[in-house]
């Protein structure tokens, strides 16, 4: 971890969760502070956005930045309600941000608000509204067949 | 004069990643482009999550059959990351050794579709025919010309032997010669450097703002490698160089591919010369403990990023899978924009998204109240820029 990341992340966000060692850090805020702590990140050093991951836990969507920066790759994790999984998107930030928050709004039904793009990236055009296949509910009908 | 939109893509089993571009031009300008992907989704992210990490590492090898070895050694590191294991010295050799080959058999494939792209044929045939001794060198190590299938979880499946050592080793000497030549041609031939200079111009900060990996952000001036900046394997412990250039355009993206190439003729060399004795592998596990990591690996065509989150079980909880040219498309729409339509094939071509099959269909299609619509195929764009481009010389 890069000298002094864990005090310069706890003095912005007192009480959030710091871990990782090596080239790795796993850091977590709430929804509500995930703008903040993308621009905290970006303006103390981690310029890459490699990617984002979305997955389902069962509990959660979680949605995980993963930025390069300070010769380390820190993932920032926010845990957002199943039932309506939002973010604001980071494109404004890191234009880089647009393809994938595409990804996992198709993927895993996270709506960004604010993205200049929101179209469908990877699902077909006549694909039905609410089916998110990486959701861990979902299945394909049987046979493969496409349900919907 | 009207805009005219025109639709690309998307079908072709060839490509990795199938994709379909939309562009409006104004006579030879490209005004706009845009992409869609998905057309050949196969869902092996999902996939992954029911089967055990074992068949995984098979599933997941079939992502590319360029970079197989690139994906197959990504999931096999996360996987391992996650297990506690330390594998092997002399894996971690094999593995670099077998991540180089497959680095020079795809810039080498590159260089020569660049080279077709701008109808200078004779590189192409150059560069395939020298890619072959590569290829027969991977089919002799791993018994295949494409997915080696050499990894396994915690280390790798087959040893490199004196022999083929002695055979590899013989190669690399004229192979280093001929790519020095290449170097010259490309740097120095006009019939190259009068169709890629100032071609596709993508400035350092966009490089980095749009989120450009490999040789599409080093030959703007970023010096990203995953080999150097968060090394696995065995880079940590070889000589060699980050190749940048500070051009920002389609050249730019040539001279690094072509001299990485060299470099990686020199990683070569010293693991095998470094080769360590030992097994080759250490027994892994069938259940992971619950964990999550994040997997980086420098394919030849950029970043390459794994994230694999374990539940205790015998199968991924989560696998994620970010290839290279996704994350290139951003800066390549951003370049498209402006430039010819001539130059759309010889643009597209130098983010690498494996165009080695060509006849693609492309439809070009006047705004509907002007007319019927034109349908031209991938090689008939391709003749249509060379054409062009002699035309303007002629003046």
């Amino acid at each position: 971890m890069p000298d002094n990341f864990r005090d310069e992340f706890t003095a912005r966000f007192p009480g959030r969760p710091v871990t990782g060692e090596g080239r790795r850090i796993w850091v977590e805020v709430d929804a509500e502070k995930a703008a903040d702590a993308l621009a905290f990140l970006q303006e103390t050093g981690f310029a890459r956005f490699c990617t984002l991951t979305a997955l389902d836990t069962g509990e959660a969507i979680e949605v995980l930045y993963h930025l390069w920066g300070r010769g380390a790759l820190c993932t920032l994790r926010v845990k957002l309600d199943r039932t309506s999984p939002s973010l604001p998107s980071a494109v404004r930030l890191f234009p880089a941000a647009a393809l994938y928050e595409r990804e996992a709004r198709d993927l895993l039904g996270v709506e960004f608000p604010g993205h200049p793009d929101p179209r469908t990236l990877i699902l077909p055009e006549d694909w039905p509204d609410g089916e998110h296949p990486l959701r861990k509910d979902w299945a394909a009908a049987p046979g493969g067949e496409r349900r919907g | 004069m009207a805009e005219f939109e025109v639709p690309m893509g998307p079908q072709h089993p060839a490509l990795k990643e199938p994709e379909s571009f939309r562009f409006k031009i104004d006579g030879e300008v490209v005004v706009d482009a845009e992409v869609r992907l998905g057309y050949n989704h196969r869902g092996i992210e999902k996939a992954c999550e029911e089967r055990p990490y074992g068949q995984c590492l098979y599933l997941i090898e079939r992502i590319c059959g360029i970079c197989s070895h690139a994906h197959a050694t990504a999931f096999a590191q996360g996987v391992e990351a996650l297990l506690g294991l330390e594998i092997p010295a002399r894996a971690r050799y094999i593995r670099t050794i077998v991540a180089e080959l497959e680095r020079v058999h795809s810039h080498l494939l590159w260089l020569g579709v660049a080279g077709h792209e701008v109808g200078f044929d004779t590189l192409f045939m150059y560069a395939w025919r020298d890619r072959e001794g590569i290829q027969d060198i991977l089919e002799i190590i791993s018994g295949n010309r494409v997915n080696y299938g050499i990894n396994t979880i915690g280390g790798v499946r087959r040893d490199i032997d004196g022999l083929q050592r002695d055979r590899l080793l013989a190669l690399l000497d004229p192979l280093a010669e001929r790519t020095a030549y290449y170097a010259r041609v490309v740097q120095e031939e006009s019939t190259f450097t009068g169709r890629v200079a100032g071609v596709g111009a993508l400035a350092r900060e966009e490089a980095l703002a749009l989120g450009a990996v490999g040789p599409q952000a080093r030959g703007s001036g970023v010096t990203a490698d995953v080999r150097r900046e968060d090394p696995y394997a065995a880079y940590d412990e070889v000589p060699f160089d980050v190749i940048t250039s500070d051009r920002g355009d389609v050249l730019g993206r040539a001279e690094v591919r072509v001299l990485e190439l060299l470099e990686s003729y020199r990683i070569i060399r010293y693991a095998l010369e470094h080769l360590p004795e030992g097994p080759l592998a250490v027994k892994a596990p069938r259940k992971v403990p619950a964990g999550e990591t994040v997997s980086r690996y420098e394919a030849p065509r950029g970043e390459n990023f794994h994230y694999i989150r374990a539940d205790g079980g015998e199968m991924p909880f989560r696998v994620k899978v970010r290839a290279p040219t996704l994350a290139n498309i951003p800066s390549l729409i951003h370049i498209l924009k402006g430039a010819y339509v001539a130059d759309i094939p010889i643009i597209t071509a130098a983010i690498d998204p494996c165009f080695s099959c060509t006849d693609r269909m492309i439809r070009l299609e006047p705004a509907r109240r002007t007319g019927s619509a034109r349908t031209i195929s991938w090689e008939e764009l391709r003749q249509y820029g060379i054409r062009w481009y002699k035309d303007v010389r002629r003046g």
